[in-house]
């Protein structure tokens, strides 16, 4: 995570009021260099990240499956946005054609028990503007752990109903 | 009432809490209304898994009320800090995010919450 990392949210949770409050300065700024990048590279990002950002929020989102293709550099992502009692969560599944096939996905931390397999801060980013473009989406999840996918291409869906019974047992998450 | 007078130096400053709900999308903007809610109201409300908002001028007092309300309704909290919207105000959370979906907000100046029209 470029903008929004993980120690800098630490201390913006922390007990001490004047820590916390110097953090939430920082969060603010971090927030606005984000916000104030992403507006500079709007005329290079792929339609379905300027999708995202104008339409969807990624935080609290549950990640529910990834997939990684064995032959093609497809890796499928599906997500449950943040929902309540009144208003349940959409899916949103993300493929991204990965920019390279080794080092298209990692995964920074630990196996993640599955209530950390949660979203809190996401961020896009462009590695290489020269042909062929490279993007990456950054995640910082609940447990700390930090994904990292680098892609050229990225598809968004919103499934109408999604099924995902034993996904835990299913070996498919890292 | 959970108006408390802050005219004298040393003192907490005002804070006021009230329904509220976050606007879905990117900006995060979350919107409140209607009168000040007392305590024991919002507290109601949060077990309900409807959310509320602190307000006031100063960040650490409005901080320390939101915290002290999740505890109150779920014996514990976890603290989000706003995600990538210029509107979004951070919050507390259950613990585990258990009931998902219920958020005690607090405006942390420059960021405030908006009032429904």
């Amino acid at each position: 995570m470029k903008y929004f990392r993980p120690e800098l949210l630490a201390r913006f949770r922390s007990a001490n009021d004047d820590v916390a409050s110097a953090a939430a300065v920082e969060w603010d700024q971090a927030t606005t260099n984000y916000v104030d990048a992403i507006h500079t590279l709007r005329p290079e990002l792929p339609l379905s990240v300027c999708r995202i950002l104008d339409h969807f929020t990624l935080h609290d989102a549950q990640v529910l499956s990834i997939v990684e293709s064995r032959r093609r550099p497809i890796l499928t992502m599906l997500l449950r946005l943040e929902g309540s009692k009144k208003r349940p969560g959409r899916h949103l599944q993300l493929i991204y054609s990965l920019a390279e096939r080794v080092r298209g996905f990692s995964l920074k931390g630990a196996r993640q028990p599955r209530e950390e397999w949660r979203i809190q801060y996401d961020e896009f980013d462009a590695l290489s503007l020269a042909s062929p473009k490279v993007f990456s989406h950054s995640m910082l999840l609940a447990g700390g752990a930090e994904m990292r996918i680098r892609f050229a291409k990225l598809a968004v869906g919103t499934p109408r109903r999604v099924i995902v019974p034993v996904v835990e047992k299913s070996g498919i998450l890292p | 009432m959970t108006l408390i007078d802050s005219g004298t130096p040393g003192q907490t400053p005002a804070v006021t809490v009230h329904a509220a709900e976050p606007i879905p999308g990117p900006d995060g903007v979350v919107e409140w209304w209607g009168p000040v809610i007392s305590d024991t109201t919002a507290i109601a409300r949060l077990k309900l898994e409807k959310d509320i908002v602190v307000r006031g001028p100063e960040r650490r007092a409005n901080r320390n009320k939101a915290r002290e309300l999740m505890i109150a309704a779920y014996n514990g909290f976890e603290e989000d800090a706003p995600h990538g919207g210029r509107m979004a105000l951070p919050h507390f959370h259950p613990p585990d995010h258990d009931p998902e979906g219920v958020h005690a907000f607090f405006d942390s100046p420059p960021r405030h919450a908006k009032k429904r029209k």
